[in-house]
């Protein structure tokens, strides 16, 4: 899988092609986003024959654009910045974190400004622009259910819970009963074999 | 007894209940591509439909009711949707019908265009938002592509140019400036159409390039066309900005498409264009040579990264003589791939000569040192450099010492100090460091790293 991410930056990579950079790092988007839509940024290192030790990849994020997170990286939500490091023989692998687009489509196309720095080299993230294009509108269901108030939902929750512990009640009972029967078998059975 | 064990199975069946609440699922009623078809590599199209039934989402007590269903589509690494290809290698296109009731159809065409060998899905991404919540859901339609290695991208047809302004800008401090500035997507080879032009923007200072700059001292106020791709702008000097060089960087990202649309040839670039501009101090405008160092105490056996200025000021000077003399505790490492221009001696005394006819424009050299190893913790060592020009020689100004790092000396590392150093980092960028804890910023660790990584590889460093 990271053989095939890393082919997946390469490409990315050769689009840039006018950053000749010894080292390269691309930014994955998804192609189209749609409004309020939450998606992951991905993020690739190409050695291209270097070995640095570690790398840190700094990501500025636009006005209007909310960061969610990251497992990867860490975010400072404030100065709408995530900084990802990336060391060791798991430099190469994919880091990811995570955007949601603004609820109304902004007037231009959004991009984040990247940067990466090893101990003795720096340059730019390439790779993908935010754009919110082909997107999908969230659209009203069908014919969408006449709205429910908020204490109906409740209602249906209680009315489960009140079934449920009826009819457990209902079978516990059952349960006493019976055992009370066959505790009865037993006691009769015992005092049969005392008997005979 | 036997009542007090009726409540608590009671309360049990009640808490159970109450917890085993499971999120709606929609369902996948049908697809295609169907049964993980395999296409070649060879740029096409690949039609796909996915009908979904989501009543189970509108119906649900919790989530259900009077929300709003979305969708996207992309293409992904199979088993890990949320790995989606790059935009030069597959997009997609899709739209919807929301009919009959619960349900709906997304169909489009996924766009193969430089897709290798591989596993891949169809991935759409289901959104019920309601009541400003919002939840997700996946659905995969796999297929399989084979075949040669993908042509590579073509290179671009497009390209920023700045046309102005022409070379540095140069201003007196303490005093608000502006100046215009023009770039244009140039066309440097006929057959393709700029489409979705977009920008990014920053401002660097060039002595102190790992340092952010705030743009609110020198904001670009611009417009774009956004069918040419051409800015128009002025970028505005503050009279509070420090005496510095600096460049107004812009980053273009911009698709090309061809004249008759086909969107298997649509591809997505970028590029990074910097405008340079000077503030200087009227009393002192003259030749300067200084030299900038990472703000951290040095590791012994880890190379860290030091510059060298030269700045003409507003004299015109035809030629330099930079001489780096490195004392006995610091040792010279030649750069990989050094964008800036390497010493004409291998040995120390290092020298650069930097020559222009037309006289110099401020200039970047770039050249690695490490402190040896043995030197101890604590150390404070002094750099000494020269600066020749025709009839004068200048001491490199600017940073001159090194002061040697007592932590992370000394090989084996142990992997709880390094990530301690990690959590430090991580802790120091998101300003949540402990009361009187020291920072930790990037190029910090990455001497650590660095070191740790030596002496997990038995390097000699």
């Amino acid at each position: 899988m990271n053989r095939l991410l890393a082919a997946v930056f390469a490409l990315a990579v050769i689009s840039a092609a006018a950053y000749a950079e010894e080292i390269s790092v691309a930014r994955g988007v998804p192609s189209a986003i749609a409004l309020s839509q939450q998606f992951d940024v991905s993020l690739g290192v190409a050695l291209n024959g270097n070995d640095p030790s570690g790398i840190i990849i700094t990501e500025e994020i636009p006005e209007g654009w909310e960061i969610i997170g990251s497992d990867d990286c860490v975010v400072n939500e404030e100065q709408r910045i995530v900084k990802c490091l990336a060391y060791g023989e798991n430099i190469t692998a994919v880091m990811k974190y995570r955007l949601r687009a603004p609820a109304q489509k902004p007037a231009e196309t959004a991009a984040i400004t990247g940067t990466w720095k090893t101990l003795t080299s720096e340059g730019n993230v390439g790779g993908g622009a935010l754009d919110i294009i082909g997107q999908a509108q969230p659209e009203e269901n069908g014919q969408p259910p006449a709205e429910t108030p908020a204490g109906e939902d409740n209602f249906l929750l209680l009315a489960g819970i009140g079934i449920a512990a009826i009819l457990l009640v209902a079978l516990i009972a059952i349960v006493l009963v019976l055992g009370r029967r066959k505790k009865k078998g037993k006691r009769n059975k015992k005092q049969g074999t005392t008997e005979g | 007894m036997r009542i007090k064990l009726l409540a608590l199975l009671s309360a049990t069946v009640i808490l159970f209940s109450a917890c085993a609440y499971a999120l709606p699922e929609p369902v996948l009623v049908s697809a295609t591509p169907a049964g993980n078809p395999v296409y070649t590599t060879a740029p096409q199209a690949i039609p796909y439909t996915a009908a979904v039934e989501y009543g189970s989402i509108i119906n649900d007590p919790e989530i259900g009711g009077n929300g709003t269903i979305g969708y996207s589509v992309w293409v992904g690494q199979a088993g890990s949707p949320q790995n989606f290809v790059s935009q030069n290698e597959a997009t997609a296109t899709f739209r919807q019908s929301n009919a009959p009731e619960g349900t709906f159809t997304i169909s489009g065409n996924i766009f193969s265009k430089r897709l290798r060998t591989g596993n891949y899905s169809i991935v759409v991404q289901i959104t019920w938002q309601k009541q400003g919540e919002e939840w997700n859901w996946l659905i995969e339609i796999p297929f399989r592509v084979s075949g040669p290695e993908p042509a590579p991208v073509p290179a671009p047809r497009f390209n920023p140019v700045v046309i102005l302004p022409l070379g540095w800008q140069r201003f007196p401090a303490g005093a608000a400036n502006q100046f215009p500035v023009e770039i244009e997507m140039a066309q440097t080879a006929p057959g393709k159409i700029l489409k979705y032009p977009s920008i990014s923007k920053k401002l660097t200072n060039a002595e102190n390039p790992d340092m952010g700059i705030s743009d609110i001292p020198a904001w670009l106020a611009y417009g774009m066309d956004w069918t040419t791709g051409k800015l128009t702008g002025t970028q505005n000097v503050s009279a509070g900005l420090p005496a510095g060089n600096y460049y107004r960087k812009i980053h273009y990202y911009w698709r090309e498409m061809p004249v008759v649309p086909n969107e298997l040839e649509i591809f997505l670039y970028d590029y990074e264009v910097a405008v340079p501009f000077a503030v200087y101090n009227p009393q002192d405008d003259h030749f300067k040579a200084f030299r900038a160092l990472p703000d951290i105490n040095a590791i012994p056996g880890v190379p860290i990264l030091a510059r060298i200025f030269l700045d003409p000021g507003s004299d015109t000077i035809s030629g330099v003589v930079a001489t780096e003399d490195l004392p006995a505790e610091l040792e010279y490492v030649e750069l990989e791939n050094n964008p800036t221009q390497k010493p004409e001696s291998a040995a120390n005394p290092y020298v650069w000569l930097v020559k222009n006819a037309k006289g110099i424009t401020f200039k970047e050299i770039r050249y690695g040192i490490k402190v040896r190893e043995g030197t101890p913790a604590g150390t404070v060592i002094t750099l000494s450099g020269k600066a020749e020009i025709l009839g004068s020689t200048l001491d490199i100004g600017g940073d001159n010492t090194i002061t040697v790092s007592g932590i992370a000396q000394e090989c084996p590392m142990p992997n709880q100090v390094l990530l301690g150093h990690i959590d430090r980092w991580s802790r120091t960028n998101r300003g949540r460091l402990a009361m009187g804890e020291a920072e930790l910023w990037d190029m910090g660790l990455l001497q650590i790293i660095e070191k740790w990584r030596n002496c997990i590889r038995g390097l000699p460093t």
